[in-house]
């Protein structure tokens, strides 16, 4: 009896002595609380921006109905303090929420400072180019009447009336796709600052086709034109395309406003 | 044995020792039952009483009724006046507080008159939502969907000495009533 | 020292033990006593349910030994058994996994017991006891759950607390009583950690005692057979004549299969407790921290999503009336149908009604693990609108995009089959609704959804709609010939210099 014994015990020992050992990689056991990354690397940043941002400027900062985030020139051109004004008070009047402030739920204006620092680390291009035209508006009188002819030869053919939507949603017609939709719907131009018609025209959208500053644009015949929009053409348009907000009592609404 | 016997005899001494007996039988019970009563009393009151004391004046501050912009609605914290240090974080509680206008306020309890989960407010859509079972509220807290049978809870408040007091230290229920 | 000595210095040691104790006649009448040979592997899972009980108590001693029953210190003291004790988070989760498995065997052991009629004649105490104990576990589980004082430990006591105050009269004292005040706190664990670990563990066992002994005296049952009647004249005679001419000793001729179930059982615990390890504690039970979307575990899901499901005009009714009542009917059962056919084969009401029962909590639980009438509290910036309906839309459509996340509908609506499920999925939804009823159903609300009248500007909401009416599935309106045509004049789009839309903007 007792010599059968022997290997019993051994074996127990040794199945106490795996069981002891290797319980530390089993895969059940919980991670130690590890430390978030921080907002300024790339990591970091995607997680906050998946939680807090994706939804309206799409994955990855793109494809978004809002401005596309990722996306080198435009993150290049914009101030820091701008951005972090943007990002923790949003821009009143349009869609664009505030992320941080005093309330419970804020987040930090130190996190937000990580976060555009994060941002531009992760997406803003290295050798993105400078933008010639000024993010803001400069203090030009700008004429609506040069604007309106400037965006006959250079936008009207992406853009034309909405005669009806299916311009825009349905089929397209010729080589050029003709995508843009109408922009001068005095709903949009209710709905938009002046700042945000300058940023669209400046930085363009590459992800939806829609040409930056630089061009190439389109005539009305739809001859392809490669050349850059000055300062004064830049008002000019912005001024135009503002006309179309009709309520008196929301034109001035957007004045020197934020992108 | 011995004692059945004497029973069954019908001496001067058994019905004496009968009487004893049933005295002392009576005397068992009753003091047994004076010394449960006064043993359990104690440990039931200590068991029951703290759920049951009743309401102190509880008005605690949330700060300088300047400190809120009109038409907004913040959450804000404050801890339970009845709380212990030993309550750790569960000694926080919150409550949102919408200022209509200057000096006129709604305080609401963050728990959802469903069912007493945390309610979010969304500033962009004015609605206070439930993650629980979809309650939805609009901003006076009135119930807009889901299976909340009221409105949002409110607490009482009043400005003292320029600063926002609410009435508060209970969890709200159904049956407050407010 | 001799092997005959030491033989008989053993029994006469042993003799002594069962003079003073009568050890023998108890081991005669537990263990060795005869049970019908045809209780085979259905009987395994009520000594299933008691050795898991068994697991609970051990890991739970040791345990306590390490958790801080004070709401200051219980979360770290759970992070520390998890981090720090040896193989200490191997035994949270053997407790956690093991009470799993207990609640399982015994929701089987039940099943079992009722399907097969051994609640009638003459088991009738031992089927009260059952239902005592099941009563009992289940509250040991919730009591764990607060144990864990998490987060949502603590909005679980909040429900908890919701339900019994909306008992008339009594429900707020009950609550303060249950809370040991006014707010869920300290005072709160400690009662939960008194009940889960003092008051409900004492009841079990001695629960399980009486349980263990109404059956040592009753019997165990035998296997239905259909034709066979219980009939409370002649059953108790029948049955002792058949268990002494064909039974066999509880040990070891039944008890082989207890035992091969139970060892198989608490291997597979150590497994599954090794491979998926302990149950949280999630986030901390800090209530201004108000982004919790608080769940209760697993096992009561079900109720969490007849909460959900219950019209609310019943539902306290329901919520105070049902449980109580649903347990007493269960209970009484025996009474109810005392003799009779045992078979399942036979009693096709109680096979219906099981059949109902597990149907009706089966698709409660799946429909709380999806929880489709939850807003998706983040949906609005974490859920992308997916590019096929961001690409071709008018700048307006993308302000109404914007919009859609911005005004939070992406937290009820899904589009594309991301986003909230507590309203309709709006992927086709302009095949659906026109222009029109679109400004209705998102000024005036209705079908459980806030009306946005006050909130959105004329603009707003004609964005939001422009954007909605792009959303037809692919199948663009203008495909169909003369669709626009015939549609009426105020259906399309109305353009600005039309009259705005009524509403006030913010």
């Amino acid at each position: 009896m007792i010599a059968r014994a022997v290997p019993w015990r051994r074996l127990l020992l040794a199945c106490l002595a795996c069981l002891s050992v290797s319980c530390d990689r089993l895969p059940g056991k919980p991670a130690p609380p590890a430390a978030t990354p921080g907002l300024d690397v790339s990591t970091g940043f995607r997680a906050f921006y998946a939680e807090r941002c994706a939804g309206c400027h799409g994955d990855e900062g793109r494809y978004g109905p809002a401005r596309p985030l990722n996306a080198g020139i435009y993150l290049a051109s914009i101030p820091e303090d701008a951005l972090f004004t943007i990002v923790r008070d949003g821009i009143p009047g349009t869609r664009m929420p505030g992320f941080g402030g005093s309330s419970v739920t804020g987040v930090s204006d130190e996190q937000i400072r990580a976060f555009i620092l994060g941002m531009k680390r992760t997406w803003a291009n290295p050798t993105g180019l400078q933008s010639i035209v000024p993010w803001q508006a400069g203090l030009s009188e700008a004429s609506a009447e040069h604007g309106a002819t400037l965006f006959a030869s250079r936008c009207e053919f992406c853009h034309p009336r909405a005669g009806n939507q299916t311009q825009v949603a349905g089929a397209q017609q010729g080589a050029v796709p003709r995508l843009g939709g109408d922009v001068r719907d005095p709903f949009y131009a209710r709905l938009v600052s002046d700042q945000h018609l300058r940023t669209s025209i400046i930085f363009g959208r590459d992800d939806l086709h829609m040409p930056s500053v630089r061009g190439p644009f389109f005539t009305a015949n739809g001859e392809r034109v490669v050349e850059e929009l000055s300062v004064g053409e830049v008002d000019a348009l912005v001024a135009y395309l503002a006309s179309f907000r009709q309520a008196s009592t929301l034109s001035g609404r957007f004045e020197g406003g934020t992108p | 044995m011995s004692e059945r016997d004497t029973v069954s005899d019908a001496t001067p001494s058994a019905t004496a020792s009968e009487s004893r007996r049933g005295f002392l039988f009576a005397a068992g019970t009753t003091l047994t039952a004076i010394g449960g009563v006064l043993v359990a009393a104690p440990i039931i009151g200590a068991a029951v009483a703290p759920g049951l004391l009743p309401e102190k004046d509880k008005w605690l501050s949330l700060g300088a009724s300047s400190n809120w912009t009109p038409g907004t609605t913040v959450l804000v914290k404050f801890l339970n006046p009845g709380g212990a240090p030993d309550d750790g974080v569960t000694r926080e509680n919150a409550c949102y507080v919408r200022c209509i206008e200057a000096g006129k306020f709604q305080v609401f309890a963050v728990n959802c008159a469903h069912l007493g989960c945390p309610v979010e407010w969304f500033a962009q859509s004015r609605l206070f939502m439930c993650p629980c079972h979809g309650g939805v509220y609009y901003e006076d807290g009135s119930r807009a969907s889901g299976p909340p049978p009221r409105g949002l809870f409110e607490f009482a408040w009043r400005i003292q000495d320029g600063a926002l007091e609410i009435f508060s230290g209970r969890l709200p229920g159904l049956q407050e009533g407010t | 020292m001799g092997r005959s000595t030491l033989k008989s210095t053993a029994s006469r040691c042993l003799r002594w033990l069962d003079d003073r104790t009568g050890l023998l006649w108890v081991l005669r009448h537990s263990l060795f006593h005869r049970v019908p040979v045809s209780a085979k592997w259905w009987y395994v899972f009520g000594s299933a349910t008691m050795m898991f009980f068994a697991v609970q108590i051990a890991s739970g001693i040791v345990l306590a030994m390490f958790y801080a029953p004070s709401a200051a210190q219980a979360y770290e003291s759970l992070v520390y058994i998890n981090q720090q004790v040896p193989s200490g988070w191997m035994l949270r989760a053997i407790h956690g996994w093991s009470s799993n498995a207990m609640c399982l065997m015994m929701l089987v052991h039940l099943a079992q017991v009722f399907l097969h009629g051994t609640y009638k004649y003459p088991r009738e105490l031992t089927w009260i006891f059952g239902v005592c104990l099941c009563v009992l576990t289940l509250a040991l589980a919730f009591t764990g759950q607060i144990m864990r004082w998490d987060a949502d430990a603590y909005w679980g006591l909040g429900i908890g607390a919701a339900i019994v105050d909306r008992m008339p009269v009594v429900g707020n004292a009950l609550r303060g009583i249950m809370l040991g005040g006014e707010q869920i706190s300290g005072a709160t664990l400690s009662r939960f950690f008194a009940l889960h670990v003092f008051i409900l563990p004492g009841t079990t066992v001695a629960l399980i005692g009486l349980h263990l002994y109404s059956i040592l005296r009753k019997g165990i049952s035998e296997m239905p057979k259909a034709g066979e009647v219980v009939d409370p004249a002649t059953y108790d005679k029948a049955y002792e004549a058949r268990v002494h001419k064909t039974g066999v000793p509880f040990y070891p001729d039944a008890a082989r299969r207890d035992m091969v179930f139970c060892g198989a059982a608490l291997i597979v615990l150590v497994g599954i407790a090794a491979w998926y390890g302990p149950m949280g504690p999630g986030a901390l039970p800090d209530p201004t921290i108000i982004e919790a979307s608080p769940r209760p575990d697993g096992l009561f899901l079900w109720i969490f999503a007849a909460l959900a499901l219950l019209p609310p005009s019943s539902e306290t009714a329901l919520l105070l009336i049902g449980p109580p009542v649903g347990i007493a009917l269960l209970a009484l059962l025996p009474f109810i149908a005392p003799r009779g056919e045992r078979a399942p084969s036979r009693r096709p009401l109680s096979v219906l009604s099981f059949g109902v029962v597990c149907t009706g909590i089966g698709v409660l639980t799946w429909l709380g693990m999806q929880s489709p009438w939850s807003p998706v509290m983040n949906a609005w910036t974490s859920t992308p609108v997916a590019p096929e309906f961001v690409e071709r839309r008018s700048p307006l459509a993308l302000q109404g995009a914007l919009e859609f996340q911005f005004a939070q509908c992406r937290n009820c609506h899904a589009i594309g089959g991301t986003g909230g499920m507590r309203g309709p999925d709006l992927t086709e939804v302009a095949t659906r609704l026109s222009w029109d009823q679109l400004v209705r159903q998102i000024q005036q609300g209705g079908g459980n959804m806030p009306a946005y009248g006050k909130t959105l500007s004329s603009a707003e909401t004609h964005a939001l709609v422009a954007f909605l009416s792009t959303l037809d599935g692919g199948r663009s309106r203008a495909q169909i010939p003369g669709a626009m045509e015939s549609q009426s004049v105020s259906d399309a789009m109305p353009t600005a210099a039309s009259t705005p839309l009524t509403s006030s903007s913010p």
